[in-house]
């Protein structure tokens, strides 16, 4: 069972507040600054899903994903897109790039729990 | 004291929402701790960029630099700073070539709510940060 999750955000305030949210909900983290050393890991190992940020100075999350997308065998990884704004056409445009789902910020246990769930295996947390 | 008992008796700001971003982090102090210790530092790192790119002229820097901390500043519901960052990115995306005057209104007006949102979460950190140390979190 792939219980692997990657962050991918330039802001230091939304991988804490997204990585607190998913060790909850049982997943096991990986973060990164940039969209580079995560296509870099993503040679190495491979995770159940991922959060990607879409405005990032280095790479934006459309070029990442869009990567992602043409190697056949990284066609199985989730991509999350994770950003500050999304109105109903970027919705549909950011689906066509690729990305399975679309989350806003701010995220919150409910938005994070409809789009990934628990990891498998995880206990239910506490009260 | 038990912990949310302290959170309880703080000062609640006005500037931001840590009740609404506790009840996201399941209510949890010390996560929400552990955000706002993050926050702190992180807020002015990017008030530094966002300093360096109005005094570079270099407006699609200063688009993506307001970008980034409006996520920031969303997460920790501090509303009436992202609607000045928003104004602001508007105008940076309307006119990128046109660069953002020192002294623009909206600019003026979201430097001085930063400086109470830092000084605001300053002030709340302090009254919790002796009851919960960073080890807890």
């Amino acid at each position: 069972m792939n219980t692997l999750a990657f962050i991918i955000d330039d802001s230091a305030v939304n991988i804490a507040v997204a990585r607190l949210l998913l060790q909850r909900l049982g997943w096991t983290v990986e973060e990164f600054p940039s969209a580079i050393p995560m296509l870099e890991r993503l040679g190495e190992t491979e995770p159940a899903f991922m959060l990607l940020d879409i405005s990032m100075p280095d790479m934006g999350g459309e070029e990442a994903c869009r990567r992602i997308r043409n190697n056949p065998a990284w066609n199985a990884v989730r991509i999350i897109a994770y950003t500050a704004h999304a109105l109903d056409d970027e919705r549909q445009h950011y689906l066509a790039c690729g990305f399975d789902d679309i989350i806003t910020k701010p995220i919150t246990i409910g938005s994070l729990t409809a789009a990934v769930g628990r990891a498998p295996g995880s206990p239910a947390p506490r009260a | 004291m038990p912990l949310e008992s302290v959170f309880d008796s703080a000062t609640q700001p006005v500037h931001f929402d840590p009740a609404a971003l506790r009840h996201d982090l399941f209510d949890s102090t010390p996560a929400l701790l552990n955000v706002l210790r993050t926050f702190h530092p992180w807020l002015a790192d990017m008030r530094g960029k966002l300093r360096d790119a109005i005094t570079a002229a270099d407006t699609p820097q200063l688009a993506g630099t307001l970008h980034t901390l409006r996520g920031g500043l969303a997460q920790l519901r501090a509303k009436p700073a992202v609607e000045l960052v928003r104004q602001l990115e508007a105008t940076c995306k309307a006119d990128p070539a046109a660069a953002l005057a020192p002294d623009h209104p909206v600019l003026l007006a979201l430097e001085a709510k930063l400086d109470a949102l830092s000084t605001e979460l300053g002030q709340f950190l302090s009254e919790l940060q002796p009851v919960v140390p960073p080890r807890q979190i």
